[in-house]
């Protein structure tokens, strides 16, 4: 399997890379001459086919930037699809292959290298953007929001829902179990003991403390990462070539997450929902919670009914820890009209875009100095600035699908009885052996 | 008529049988042929959907038996097609008896049992996981019986709240099947049987039945066959999970194919599943041919 690179997006990196990365992207406007819609002209025009997942609170941010465009260049029409988030990869794959690629696509940055490894994605293209060098481009976002999306030295995407995980608390349940709701747990020690306190069975059916995802192959990994990174381990390497997670680290990890939170529990709107109508107490998540909390229960508050915390730690833990990730607006290499969807990607990185995504959806589309703006002085903006220096973004391996739902059998089985904490890891790494190597 | 005219009536009715033959010839070795020739080819490479299919040979079917998972969606698959083809056969034919019998209320109470076969499934299957879900309808009603349940996300009870949904869905289809092959019996038959002093268990087992086994061996058919295809349920409901709890076959294809881009195993895996349906295929119908020709 070709082993793709990631390196930190230094100036010299990209400087390098700009004409590396200029290079195809003309290339592929060339190819696509005959289909008259690309341009490399300069002049935006014709239809933009928009592919994201659901998310309703962007979709309301995404319309209105739509409309504000189509004032500027009335010559371009921006067709957006929403597509279910566990069908997004998957349809995909198969219009890329039937050749009828989207021109931009919403891409979760951990599904990245698989696209790249593959060839489908075309590195960001200067001009469209109105960059006149990669390093211009990058002064424009935090270092490692870039990094993620950066594979040998070319950019692949614009960074858009910029996140770390965090802990999100219900401080009215915490006050019912007579905890102090402005001292949430720091530590994954104090966050069993108050999930203990906070599990009660009444009239209105079972409360817990602490809840996990179980079945969501990115939080498998967002969730376990903290608790293995945390405890000095890793679950893939650092080159992505082998997963180590019957490590003693691994397996103490896992055993962790079945003595915390309860599988059984279920909701349609998974751990959210259960975090929304108060069922569970505590749950890692991201800033985005903030809005779609309130969303799913209007009842709940920011800052009233519940309110976020910084990832904890491991009392013995002797650096901090916590997981992220970022999606990406990315460009396939068979779409039919890149310069326009290059433009209008970058048109959404306007002040006005960016500040309602922040705003309405809780969207943070990491710009160098985001956390500067009126929107972002919030707490839970400055928990995230915090967090960004010390936080995990995975390790990009084009196998990830595979990885992450081998992670989560894995977590299911452990927190299910199902299976020992040290046999699942071995069957994690032993199942890893074939896909990674 | 001469031989000349004959030979030439022959000719201009052959042309004519090609010609008509051709268009669904076309279709056939279009949409059927060639791709299952394709599917054939690609079970012998290694293809990730964007580079061109590499030649391993034997490979895929190698790994294949080596998989456990295989043989785990084997195992689910196995478990699936029997938790859901008997007992809605089985209860399709008990409520068939009775509602094969002329009146106006039985006719109403057959369109309302043919409801859920005529809900879209995506849409079945929303509502059912507002029923599993926690302090959801299943809770209310297990609390009191099975108590409370991890209705889709227990490893152990995720089966078989697929399978509940399952028949539900499908139950009304085969009612109505049933009711149309016991409503085309010869009612003589019963009438000698009543005179005969048979009592209602009796008839049925000696008269309805060995008269229904055309109809009952049609619904097997296409139940055990349905039920070996099934992936929307399973995939609708627990994606396959818990666990990989109700990974059935051909879930456990889809993912290799679309989420791992494994499409040459997983070609190797839907050519397994092509032989051993066509084997069952090929056994039921000649226990109906057999029972056609007694």
């Amino acid at each position: 399997m070709e082993r793709l690179s990631r390196r930190t997006v230094l100036k010299t990196g990209l400087g390098l890379g700009a004409a590396a990365g200029l290079s195809p992207f003309l290339q592929g406007c060339g190819d696509n001459g005959e289909s008259g819609s690309d341009d490399n002209s300069g002049t935006p025009q014709g239809t933009v086919k928009v592919w994201m997942h659901q998310e309703d609170l962007f979709n309301q941010v995404f319309q209105s930037a739509v409309a504000d465009y189509r004032k500027q260049f009335p010559n371009v029409t921006i067709e957006p699809l929403q597509i279910p988030l566990p069908q997004l990869d998957t349809k995909l794959q198969t219009a890329l292959i039937g050749d009828q690629a989207p021109d931009i696509v919403k891409t979760g940055g951990w599904t990245l290298a698989n696209y790249i490894r593959k060839r489908q994605l075309e590195p960001v293209s200067l001009p469209a953007v109105g960059a006149k060098s990669y390093d211009e481009f990058a002064d424009r976002y935090q270092e490692n929001a870039l990094s993620s999306l950066t594979f040998d030295e070319r950019v692949y995407g614009v960074p858009i829902d910029f996140n770390t995980t965090y802990l999100f608390y219900r401080r009215d349940r915490f006050a019912q179990a007579g905890l102090d709701p402005d001292k949430p747990p720091t530590t994954w020690e104090q966050v069993a003991e108050y999930s203990k306190k906070l599990t009660t069975t009444g009239a209105g059916g079972k409360k817990i403390g602490w809840q996990w995802f179980y079945t969501t192959p990115i939080w498998s990994e967002l969730e376990l990462t903290p608790l293995v990174r945390g405890l000095g381990g890793r679950i893939l390497s650092e080159d992505g070539s082998s997963s180590s997670l019957s490590s003693p680290e691994g397996i103490k990890a896992l055993e962790y997450v079945a003595s915390v939170g309860d599988p059984k529990l279920s909701n349609k709107n998974d751990v959210y929902g259960m975090f929304a109508d108060g069922v569970a107490a505590m749950q890692l998540s991201g800033v985005f919670s903030v809005s779609l909390t309130h969303s799913f229960n209007s009842k709940a508050v920011f800052g009233d009914t519940f309110d976020c915390a910084p990832v904890p730690q491991w009392a013995s833990a002797k650096e901090k820890t916590a997981s992220g990730y970022t999606w990406a607006w990315t460009v396939p290499a068979k779409a039919k009209n890149k310069f326009t969807a290059w433009h209008f990607i970058n048109f959404l990185q306007d002040r006005k875009v960016t500040d309602a995504s922040l705003k309405t959806a809780g969207l943070i589309v990491p710009t160098k100095d985001w956390q500067k703006e009126p929107v972002a002085k919030g707490k839970e903006f400055q928990i995230l600035s915090d967090q960004v220096s010390y936080a995990d973004f995975g390790t990009p391996v084009p196998a990830w699908n595979e990885m992450a739902q081998a992670l989560t059998d894995a977590i299911a089985a452990v927190a299910n009885g199902k299976k020992p904490a040290d046999k699942a890891a071995k069957d994690f790494d032993d199942a890893m052996k074939g896909v990674l190597g | 008529m001469s031989t000349a005219i004959r030979v030439a009536g022959a000719s201009r009715q052959r042309r004519a049988g090609i010609g008509l033959a051709t268009p669904a010839a076309l279709f056939f070795l279009i949409f059927w042929v060639v791709p299952f020739g394709y599917s054939v080819y690609l079970s012998f490479t290694s293809y990730d959907l964007a580079s061109a299919p590499e030649w391993i040979g034997l490979d895929n079917y190698r790994r294949m038996l080596e998989a456990p998972q295989f043989w785990h969606s084997i195992r689910v698959t196995l478990v699936y097609v029997g938790g859901a083809v008997v007992p809605t056969m089985v209860l399709a034919l008990l409520l068939a008896i009775p509602l094969s019998r002329p009146g106006r209320a039985r006719a109403v109470l057959r369109s309302l049992i043919f409801i859920p076969a005529a809900i879209p499934l995506f849409a079945a299957s929303m509502i059912w996981r507002v029923i599993y879900s926690t302090g959801g309808l299943a809770d209310r009603i297990g609390e009191h019986t099975f108590g409370v349940q991890g209705w889709l996300t227990d490893p152990d009870v995720a089966m078989w709240s697929v399978l509940v949904m399952v028949i539900w869905k499908y139950l009304g289809l085969y009612v109505i099947l049933f009711v149309a092959g016991l409503q085309a019996l010869p009612q003589n038959v019963y009438e000698a049987a009543a005179i005969d002093g048979s009592r209602a268990v009796r008839t049925f087992f000696l008269v309805t039945l060995p008269q229904l086994k055309r109809t009952l061996l049609f619904v097997l058919v296409i139940a055990v066959t349905g039920a070996f295809n099934s992936f929307a349920p399973a995939y609708l409901l627990t994606q396959g999970g818990p666990a990989r709890a109700t990974e059935v076959f051909p879930l456990y294809l889809y993912n290799n194919a679309f989420s791992f881009s494994r499409m040459g195993f997983a070609a190797a895996l839907a050519l397994l599943l092509l032989v051993v349906l066509l084997a069952l295929s090929i056994a039921q119908f000649r226990l109906i041919r057999d029972e056609e020709d007694r």
